[in-house]
């Protein structure tokens, strides 16, 4: 008959092989021989019954503490060994992750969008809105109606381009013409921008081309002054180049009075500073404003216009107009 | 215009050095451009290094034949010791006297010598050495009456400072030093001294009608014409001081006469011309339209032919001038003349620029002219000019003065309202200092307490004649720096519209995906509809065509998209880039029936060459048809626009490789693969994928508003996958527009998700694999309904395409 001895024997030994499985498959041999139906212990667990009644406590009490104690042992080995396989199968998927990448696609926005989808954000947030207009357009738009008479040089057939086997058909030379329609449309108060392409009739070189963009803007209110004019500028300058200081010169155009042009201090990547030409501006002539149908003393407004061509070369440092239109890859693919 | 500092201050002295008088002209007037030294350089005392020195003795050099070892008097205790090697130097003389340390051009200083053995301890200057002539025999002799000592640069132009004034087209008065200097005096409040318009006494025998006529047959070309006759004039070269001037004001000096027509020009901005009065055929001036085809041959020896828009100066027989540009070269004035006419006249500005572009010939006349010059200038002009001509040519003026003028414009006062000025300003400048401010500018300003009325002088009154025009002369002169920023309060709209944002938002989607954004010219060469193989009768050929191309490469307006994105292709393949990808967000420009054009926006991408291996495993992208339809696809449907495919024909597309996306009858886009005839066209290598999207057409279907829920979620969708097989003549859009048909409403996605050809089914068949969704949003459908659906599916593809399900 089994006693505390016998028992205390068979623990001893399932602890022992437990400890000494170094395999799921092997623990699971010690699992069965040690706790499995036809194991020693279960005989003695079964068996309990034939035992006076004065000896099953005690048999029973040691058969069943050691059971608990083997399964502990099985289970804590068994996770052990999963641990410790796993462990071997997730070195087995060494790779060398220093490799590339998989590639993702990455394009790149045009200088000239990112500068203007830039300049655009700054004049949406003041409360502009953004217009757009006609490139091929009359004379009435580009110059009749902005104060420009006949025989001004800038209508020459040597500085604007004409449509053949059309009267008075041009290719816009500014996007003030928008200016034109916006008003003829819609009534005031307005503060509206309007980016595009425009042409002259210049030569193509590293400074000129005969296309090139422009962003222009326009406000009509009561009560707008050049020191409105100013400080939307200056607001600006500081939103987009980051520059405080400006300076304002004297300039001329048909359609504002006073006109003036703003020069910011612009600083290169060799550190040089100087004063680059920026927009130029001014308060919408009398006259202009009486074209459309405003009444001039109880409306003004102010109107300005800048290269974004001249603002992305400046501003990334581009050496050559040419660059932005020949669509060479190695180009693009820097501003991306 | 070029600004020689040392005429200015002739007129108006500023206490400013040189820098901050540049920037106060650029603040308030002309933008100064660019700082140019002349001559001598003026850093470090140099100028105080060159003295007048008087000749006491000039003796042959020992050992030199062609040397003469002089001792001059600078009012040193000592007389110095200089070896000279010009032929004229001689006792008695006032020179120009370089001392050691003196800085001549780009060469090193002066130092004591010793020449041939005879020491020199300076150098006596010729004008060239100076810079006051190109060339110049010999060493320059100066007037005897100059004190021995006295620095040159006092009575010799030696060194002067330039500006180059960027003027605005508004402003002809300053294209004269003295419109200059009154704009200085305005800014700067420097006093201004007169200029001197005094005539010369008349001594000239007769009077001007015994010698010339005048008779003005066009007076709208020319609202004034004056003629004055000089006689006994002695031709020859012109005074340092004088070629001094011009030569710093950017002009060449020819003769005493012409350079005083030039110098007077360049004081007061009005063009003068003189001509050979005995070279003239018979007395008669005629000012009148040249006849076409009229010739002339000009002073720069180029023969001409003139046209009636061209307004001529005549004698009797032909034209003697091509009105306020150049002079003919048959009365020209030369060496032998004797007798001149000096005409000052004003005609019309935009008809100058007009014969000037027709004849492409600017000339500094024409550049005043065309600006528009006031027709009280020429007086002023004439006066000074003749008074040169008798103090310098000894020519003498014949009494009177041919003088044909409309009558003088009647000057109306212009009120400027204080109140009105502040409010466009946005700040507040007295009454008093506007006033002032006006009165520098040469206005006469009556105050009044609430407005000023002012008279503008007769120099600016075609570009100040309006109150607003008055406002922006007190604005910049009391200077811009000192008006304060502020940002209007402002209620504006702020955003962009649903168009705008669609397109920004199709612009960095297709970025995204690789492509690169180019920006190509609009005007494209004619030739490109043959390149992309329009048909003859092409509508697509009909062009906007530019009446003055700067080139044949430039000539047309783009009809299409292609080109620019095909010559970016083949920019980046001829730099050793074979594979890209490149978009343009753009319009075309179709001839429109009022004679203007119609212009339709679009984005269009190219995909070009067989991309290469150039990662460890990740596959190749495909570039065809396919891979085209998937980009416009994806495109759409940022537009929430799911368009149907067609195939499609257009010349410059693969015949076969081609389709078009429908979506509402509109064709949103269009996706295909080049044709290899248009690739040679345009020098790319294949294989291209294309796609162009229609802006317009896509706005015009996409729907409105924002997307509203559906409940895909409550009940559950079936997924059923058929393959049928069909001969390959049907298409895959046809297979699931039937399907669709057939379906019902159950059938909510229909799609083929898997395609196969070949020996398994036999030639000319393809087998198609459709995946349905079968779903209601309002319950769950039984097994029997979803059978339902995909038999009738099924019968309808036998029925219509012979489909036979593939087992």
């Amino acid at each position: 008959m089994a006693t505390a001895d016998d028992i205390a024997q068979i623990r001893a030994r399932a602890l022992a092989d437990t400890a000494g499985a170094t395999t799921l498959a092997g623990l699971d041999d010690v699992r069965v021989q040690h706790t499995g139906r036809r194991s020693t212990l279960a005989g003695i667990l079964a068996s309990i019954g034939t035992l006076p009644p004065e000896e099953r406590g005690g048999v029973g009490k040691a058969a069943n503490v050691a059971r608990r104690d083997i399964e502990a042992a099985l289970t804590e080995r068994k996770s052990d060994l999963e641990a410790s396989e796993l462990a071997a199968q997730l070195t087995g998927d060494r790779t060398d992750v220093t490799l590339p990448g998989d590639p993702y696609p990455q394009g790149a926005l045009h200088l000239l969008s990112q500068v203007r989808l830039e300049i655009e954000d700054i004049f949406l947030a003041l409360g502009y809105e953004i217009a757009d207009g006609p490139e091929v357009e009359t004379e009435h738009y580009n110059f009749t109606a902005l104060n420009t008479p006949e025989g001004h040089p800038a209508r020459s057939s040597s500085d604007t381009f004409y449509v053949d086997g059309t009267s008075g058909t041009i290719l816009r030379t500014q996007t003030s013409s928008v200016q034109v329609r916006v008003m003829e449309a819609r009534t005031p108060p307005l503060y509206v921008i309007s980016p595009g392409a425009v042409y002259r009739r210049d030569d193509v070189d590293a400074t000129h081309s005969p296309m090139f963009h422009q962003l222009e803007g326009l406000a009509v209110d009561e009560g707008l002054s050049l020191a409105h004019l100013i400080g939307t500028l200056k607001h600006v300058a500081g939103q987009l180049l980051g520059s405080t200081e400006y300076r304002i010169i004297p300039d001329f155009f048909p359609f504002t009075e006073p006109s003036i042009q703003l020069l910011v201090r612009w600083t290169d990547r060799s550190g040089r500073g100087s004063w680059m030409e920026l927009l130029g501006a001014g308060m919408v002539d009398p006259n202009v404003l009486r074209f459309a149908g405003y009444d001039s003393e109880r409306w003004t407004g102010f109107a300005f216009g800048m290269g974004l061509d001249r603002i992305a070369m400046v501003r990334h440092g581009v050496p050559d107009l040419r660059m932005l239109f020949e669509g060479d890859l190695r180009f693009l693919d820097q501003f991306s | 215009m070029k600004l020689p500092l040392s005429w200015l201050r002739e007129y108006v002295r500023p206490a400013l050095d040189d820098a901050a008088l540049a920037d106060h002209i650029t603040d308030a007037g002309p933008a100064v451009e660019a700082i140019h030294h002349l001559r001598v350089p003026q850093a470090d005392g140099n100028l105080d290094r060159f003295r007048v020195g008087r000749v006491v003795s000039a003796e042959q050099h020992p050992n030199a034949d062609r040397l003469r070892v002089c001792q001059v008097d600078l009012a040193e205790p000592k007389l110095r010791q200089i070896v000279c090697g010009a032929p004229n130097v001689a006792a008695g003389q006032n020179v120009a006297v370089a001392l050691p340390g003196a800085v001549l051009g780009e060469h090193p200083p002066l130092g004591d010598v010793t020449l041939r053995g005879v020491e020199s301890r300076g150098m006596i200057c010729s004008e060239s050495e100076l810079e006051l002539a190109g060339a110049s025999e010999g060493i320059m002799v100066l007037p005897d009456d100059i004190a021995a000592g006295t620095p040159v640069a006092e009575v010799l132009p030696i060194a002067d400072t330039v500006f180059e004034l960027e003027l605005t087209s508004n402003r002809p008065d300053l294209m004269g030093i003295y419109g200059i200097a009154r704009e200085v005096h305005a800014i700067t409040s420097a006093p201004l001294a007169a200029l001197d318009a005094s005539e010369p006494e008349a001594t000239g025998a007769g009077s001007v009608e015994d010698y010339v006529s005048l008779r003005v047959e066009a007076p709208d070309l020319c609202p004034r014409y004056m003629a004055r006759v000089v006689t006994d004039v002695q031709v020859g070269p012109s005074p340092v001081w004088l070629r001094a001037r011009l030569e710093a004001a950017g002009m060449r000096a020819i003769s005493n006469v012409v350079d005083i027509t030039n110098y007077v020009m360049l004081l007061t901005g009005q063009p003068l011309h003189a001509f050979d009065l005995d070279k003239m055929a018979g007395p008669g001036i005629v000012v009148r339209r040249a006849h076409d085809g009229e010739p002339i041959t000009t002073l720069d020896g180029q023969a001409r032919a003139m046209d009636a828009d061209v307004l001529a100066i005549c004698d009797a027989e032909r034209p003697a001038v091509i009105a306020g540009i150049m002079g003919a070269e048959d009365v020209e004035v030369s060496g032998s003349t004797t007798r001149l006419v000096l005409e000052a006249a004003t005609f019309d500005g935009p008809a100058v620029l007009h014969a000037a572009l027709r004849l492409g010939l600017r000339s500094e006349s024409s550049a005043r002219f065309e600006k528009g010059l006031p027709v009280e200038l020429p007086p002023v002009a004439m006066a000074i000019a003749t008074r040169l001509l008798v103090e310098l040519c000894g020519g003498r003026l014949v009494p009177g003065t041919l003088d044909e003028a409309a009558p003088a414009p009647v000057v109306a006062p212009v009120p400027l309202r204080h109140a009105r000025c502040n409010a466009v300003l946005g700040l507040d400048i007295a009454p008093d200092e506007s006033a002032a401010i006006l009165r520098r500018l040469g206005c006469e300003v009556d105050q009044a307490p609430d407005a000023h009325e002012v008279i503008v002088p007769y120099t600016r009154r075609r570009d100040v004649n309006r109150e607003i025009d008055l406002i922006e002369e007190v604005a910049r002169i009391h200077g811009y720096g000192r008006i304060p920023a502020h940002l209007p309060r402002m209620v504006g709209n702020g955003t962009r519209t649903p168009a705008q944002r669609r397109v920004e938002r199709l612009r960095g989607y297709i970025a995204d995906q690789g492509f690169s954004e180019i920006v190509s010219y609009r005007f494209v060469p004619a030739g490109d509809v043959d390149r992309l193989r329009l048909a003859e009768d092409d509508p697509r050929r009909r062009l906007v065509r530019l009446a003055n191309p700067i080139s044949e490469e430039m000539a047309v307006m783009r009809r299409s998209m292609l080109p620019g994105l095909l010559r970016a292709a083949a920019h980046n393949q001829r730099h050793q880039r074979t594979h890209g990808a490149v978009f343009e967000f753009g319009r075309t420009y179709a001839p429109a029936p009022d004679g203007r054009a119609e212009e339709r926006e679009f984005l269009a991408a190219l995909v070009f060459g067989a991309p290469s291996p150039d990662h460890w495993r990740a596959p190749l992208a495909n570039v065809d048809v396919h891979a085209a339809v998937g980009l416009a696809q994806a495109l759409c449907s940022l537009a929430r626009v799911r368009p149907g495919i067609d195939r499609n024909q257009a010349p410059y597309f693969h015949p076969v490789r081609q389709a078009r996306l429908v979506a509402h009858d509109r064709i949103v886009a269009w996706a295909g693969e080049v044709h290899p005839l248009v690739l040679r066209n345009f020098d790319v290598a294949g294989p291209t994928a294309v796609v162009v999207l229609d802006l317009d057409a896509l706005g015009a279907v996409a729907p409105i508003g924002v997307p509203q829920f559906e409940d895909l979620l409550t009940y559950p969708a079936s997924t059923r996958d058929l393959a049928f097989v069909v001969g390959d003549d049907i298409s895959a859009a046809t297979l699931i527009a039937t399907a669709r048909q057939a379906g019902g409403a159950l059938v909510r996605e229909a799609r083929v998700f898997d395609r196969y050809a070949g020996e398994q089914i036999g030639p000319h068949r393809v087998s198609l694999a459709i995946r349905m969704v079968i779903a209601d949003p309002a319950r769950t459908l039984t097994d029997q309904e979803i059978a339902d659906a995909v038999t009738a599916v099924r019968t309808a593809l036998a029925d219509e395409h012979g489909a036979e399900v593939r087992a």
